[in-house]
């Protein structure tokens, strides 16, 4: 009976495409607003993505990545004291003016790495190296930097080049791949005691202290560590990232705004589906009382209006999330508008998608339940 | 039914590209780590710390006795100094001047009183012969008398002479002396660490602020300064053994030796090459030997120390 | 023109299929209150072709609702094929439609988006039989009526005559006691209906089966074996042997 159900929907193609385009669009909006919702919530933690290490160390009231409050640089050594803690390096973050070579007016984000090691270096380097950031007034910057960077009269800038920090000399000797920042400043790396050089003079200087813990500690353990010896506040990266995006839920209207977007999607979708489908069972009550004549139980007709509705809704989530998995491969070279697909969203929009089917589904079900038979031998 | 097969197909391609697109955005390129190795602890409890490389004895900043211009400096930086070499010379042709104007007065003197002494001979003499004569009674008393004054007077003569020549020469070994402080000589076994003295410059005899004329220090035998946050010194138990590795080579390692702990906690000396002083933090200094490693180090550079804790004390400060 | 309100006891030989006894059913409530059926008695017998005639909105739809068990009434008893409908459950009921009753519409009622032969495997889908099974017995049954070349068409690509043999078929297929017919035939030109009124005459004949049909279409009073006319909600003359071939002639 239920390979007719299919039959029943898939025969009339104009209500078919209907009902499965607006699941589809409802799919694709929900997944693709999240995502979007999502990669610029993924864009609030790119410090940890680009500057990689298992434990910041920060000033004990930073509640997020983006935030700076200045250590002493004897901290350094205090974390290094701690027991399970396998090294610790220094690490300079801030935001500094800059000039291209027309004397325009940048904001960069000026990373400063422990010299020696270079810990929380960014994993992936276009071009140049990385080593030769330890020559004085040398820097590596993002590919942002680059678009930023260049002057407006000149060609495109590379490496070799130089620009301004705060009036200092800056020869780029490095060009590498970062997530982008939130706040949409480029990133500029350099040593430490260079960052130091480039930033205004300050009582303390030193923003963050990278730490990793001995091979076979527990890296949560470690962090907690940290936090009772030195009084210090020691994040897991993943902590960091947890307390970073719900900072950013709490004090931003950026989530409500998605969510009103995602919760419309979600809304015109139950309202297409649902009234498409409710039509398209209008239009088969006749048959449907038919059936129910010959002996088909409200139960066996329920059963095949959600098998309709079901695959109506498995067909227009799977082209939705593809469509939407399209806009991002599209948007993923580019950098812009941010996205990140991760599974719950497409959970999310899978659990959605169940809601409207089952709700369109229990419109026709209605229905069907309160049809009369007799209906059939009026002509 | 195509349109069913084909709608059926994008579904599941769909899905598909989506699941692909959620696995590759879960990649991310592997932390790179640490470019070079990073300082480590050697010991599971430890109290780290920042400390400079000092010559073993302290550096003696070599100063000048007077305020001269300096007509010759013997050595370089870097070169080995014996105790009494000479460093630098300071100008001293009015101080040799009067030692060879003195020295000639003193000769002519010791001529006077030759020429006296001899007259002392004669005289004595004339007094020997007139005392035969007065008994003789070939001549007066009163000629001896008059010949035994003029001895007296001539002995006295010789005498005085012979005092005055005695104070020359102290004025002359005065002079010499003078003459012999004007050349700078090491105080000690030493290398020189520093030179910031040329011939022609004006040496200055007052105490110095800023960098002494020369800096004499003992390179054979290092030494540590370890300087631990004083929130940390609790920490710090005497007699500890450590280890240090340079900056930026954490495999260059050195072990070390205690020495002591620094009874005074001192304002922490700000190391980022600024002239400013950024004092919020105040160091417990901890000194240690070393022995000579086998790859270069030098006095001055900056090394990481980690000291080792006794695991009872690893508690919260 | 005999008047006859009792059932007529020719036909002593077969047993009673459907009995229907003061049967009231009243539609609506207030000023849209109408009564279609005012106490109406009702017999067929099987192996009987059985005609329910009569103008508009004398209630024979109904009383065929209420037969088929598609429709509530307010009192009297009905026994379809031995069982009792009144106090049955909804649910039994529909199971005993699905089992029993084969019916047959005006407008045919087949389901457009599928080919002859999945509309006819219907019932015995609903019954349980396998999608095989009952697609082979469905095509055997198109052979039947004459259409065993069209089992893949949908019916829209079919007449009108051929579109209710498929619903003949489809009424036929699993093998139904009684079967329920509502103006098989008006919807047909003259030669059509005549072919299918013979299917349902010798469909009517097989043993223990009997045919219902609500006709006002008069070329098929010729086929029946007992004529019910209904006038007003109420059984105005039941019509069988002379009587009854007295009243075909009168309106043919």
């Amino acid at each position: 009976m239920f390979h007719l159900a299919l039959k029943m929907l898939m025969g009339d193609r104009a209500k078919y495409i209907m009902l499965v385009g607006g699941l589809t669009f409802a799919a694709l909006l929900m997944t693709q607003q999240n995502a979007v919702f999502q990669g610029l919530l993924s864009w609030t933690t790119s410090h940890l993505r680009n500057m990689r290490a298992s434990i910041w160390v920060v000033e004990a009231h930073v509640d997020y990545a983006n935030e700076t409050k200045p250590l002493r640089d004897t901290d350094v050594n205090r974390v290094r004291s701690v027991k399970g803690v396998d090294f610790a390096v220094p690490m300079y973050q801030g935001i500094l003016k800059a000039k291209d070579s027309d004397g325009a007016d940048k904001q960069i984000m000026l990373i400063g790495l422990h010299g020696a090691t270079l810990f929380g270096r960014p994993p992936q380097m276009l071009a140049g190296s990385l080593q030769q950031l330890r020559l004085p007034n040398t820097v590596v910057i993002d590919e942002l930097g680059v678009q930023r960077l260049t002057a407006k009269s000149k060609r495109t800038i590379r490496i070799g080049d130089t620009f301004e920090i705060n009036d200092r000399e800056a020869r780029i000797v490095g060009i590498c791949r970062t997530e982008r920042h939130f706040f949409g400043y480029p990133y500029v790396f350099s040593s430490y005691d260079q960052a130091l050089q480039y930033a205004p003079r300050q009582r303390k200087m030193l923003s963050v202290i990278l730490a990793e813990p001995k091979p076979g500690a527990a890296i949560s353990d470690v962090a907690l560590a940290i936090q009772r010896e030195t009084g210090l506040k020691a994040y897991t990266s993943e902590e960091f990232a947890k307390v970073t995006v719900e900072y950013i839920w709490k004090n931003t209207g950026i989530p409500m705004s998605f969510m009103t977007t995602i919760i419309l999607g979600f809304i015109v979708g139950v309202a297409v589906s649902g009234q498409t489908f409710f039509s398209f069972v209008l239009e088969n009550l006749r048959h449907l009382g038919a059936l129910k004549a010959m002996g088909a139980s409200t139960w066996t007709l329920s059963r095949m209006l959600l098998l309709q509705a079901f695959t109506v809704g498995t067909i227009g989530y799977g082209m939705g999330v593809g469509l939407a998995a399209l806009f991002g491969f599209a948007v993923l070279p580019v950098g812009q508008p941010p996205f990140l697909l991760e599974a719950g969203s497409m959970i999310k929009t899978a659990v959605a998608i169940v809601i409207m089917c089952c709700f369109s589904a229990l419109l026709g079900i209605r229905k069907v339940a309160r049809l009369e038979p007799a209906i059939v031998f009026r002509g | 039914m195509l349109f069913r097969k084909v709608s059926f197909y994008l579904a599941i391609a769909g899905v598909v590209a989506a699941l692909s697109l959620v696995h590759r955005m879960k990649q991310h390129p592997p932390s790179p780590g640490p470019e070079s190795p990073p300082a480590r602890s050697p010991y599971a409890d430890t109290v780290a710390a920042t400390g400079l490389v000092e010559a073993a004895r302290e550096n003696v900043k070599i100063a000048s006795p007077r305020s001269g211009l300096v007509t010759r400096v013997a050595v370089k930086v870097g070169d080995r100094a014996k105790s009494g070499d000479l460093l630098f010379q300071l100008n001293d042709r009015e101080v040799r001047a009067r030692v060879s104007a003195m020295e000639a007065q003193l000769a002519s003197m010791e001529a006077n009183v030759t020429v006296e002494e001899v007259s002392v001979a004669d005289w004595t003499d004339q007094v020997e012969r007139f005392s035969k004569l007065e008994r003789d009674k070939v001549a007066t008393e009163d000629e001896l008398k008059r010949r035994q004054f003029t001895l007296q007077g001539a002995r006295a003569r010789v005498g005085a002479s012979r005092a005055a020549i005695a104070a020359s020469r102290r004025q002359l070994e005065q002079a010499r002396t003078d003459l012999e402080i004007l050349s700078v000589r090491a105080p000690r076994d030493g290398q020189l660490l520093q030179v910031n003295l040329r011939e022609g410059e004006f040496a200055p005899a007052a105490a110095m602020s800023g960098d002494p004329l020369m800096l004499l220090g003992d390179v054979d035998h290092l030494q540590i300064r370890a300087e631990v946050d004083e929130q940390n010194a609790v920490l710090v138990d005497a007699k500890q053994p450590a280890q240090a590795s340079l900056k930026g080579h954490a495999d260059l390692q050195m072990p070390l030796r205690f020495v002591r702990i620094e009874p005074y906690v001192v304002p922490k000396r700000s190391l980022t090459g600024d002239s400013l002083e950024r004092v919020d933090t105040r160091v417990l200094q901890i000194v240690f030997e070393l022995d000579r490693p086998p790859f270069p180090v030098y006095v001055g550079q900056q090394v990481d120390v980690f000291i080792a804790r006794i695991a009872s004390a690893a508690g919260s400060p | 023109m005999s008047s006859s309100s009792s059932i007529p006891t020719d036909s002593t030989t077969s047993k009673t299929a459907v009995r229907v006894r003061d049967v009231t059913k009243t539609f609506g409530t207030g000023d849209g209150r109408t009564v279609a059926l005012k106490g109406v008695d009702f017999e067929t017998r099987e192996g009987e072709l059985h005609l329910v005639v009569g103008p508009s909105g004398c209630g024979k739809t109904t009383l065929l609702s209420v037969v088929a068990g598609t429709l509530d009434w307010d009192a009297g008893e009905i026994d379809v094929l031995g069982t009792r409908l009144n106090g049955m459950k909804k649910g039994a009921v529909t199971a005993f439609r699905g089992r029993h009753i084969g019916f047959i519409f005006q407008q045919f009622n087949l389901i457009p988006t599928l080919t002859c032969v999945e509309n006819v495997s219907v019932p015995l889908l609903l019954n349980g039989v396998h999608r095989r099974q009952a697609e082979s017995t469905a095509a055997e049954l198109l052979q039947r009526v004459g259409l065993g070349d069209k089992g893949r068409k949908h019916p829209t690509e079919l007449s009108g005559g051929q579109q209710q043999r498929v619903a003949i078929a489809r009424a036929l297929s699993h093998e139904p006691r009684l079967i329920i017919c509502d103006e098989p035939t008006s919807a047909l030109d003259r030669d059509t209906g005549h072919h299918i009124m013979d299917l349902l005459s010798t469909a009517a004949r097989a043993p223990g089966r009997c045919v219902i049909i609500v006709t006002h279409d008069p070329r098929t009073y010729g086929y029946a074996d007992r004529i019910t006319e209904m006038e007003d909600g109420r059984v105005r003359q039941v019509l069988d042997g002379d009587a009854l071939r007295h009243y075909v002639a009168q309106h043919a």
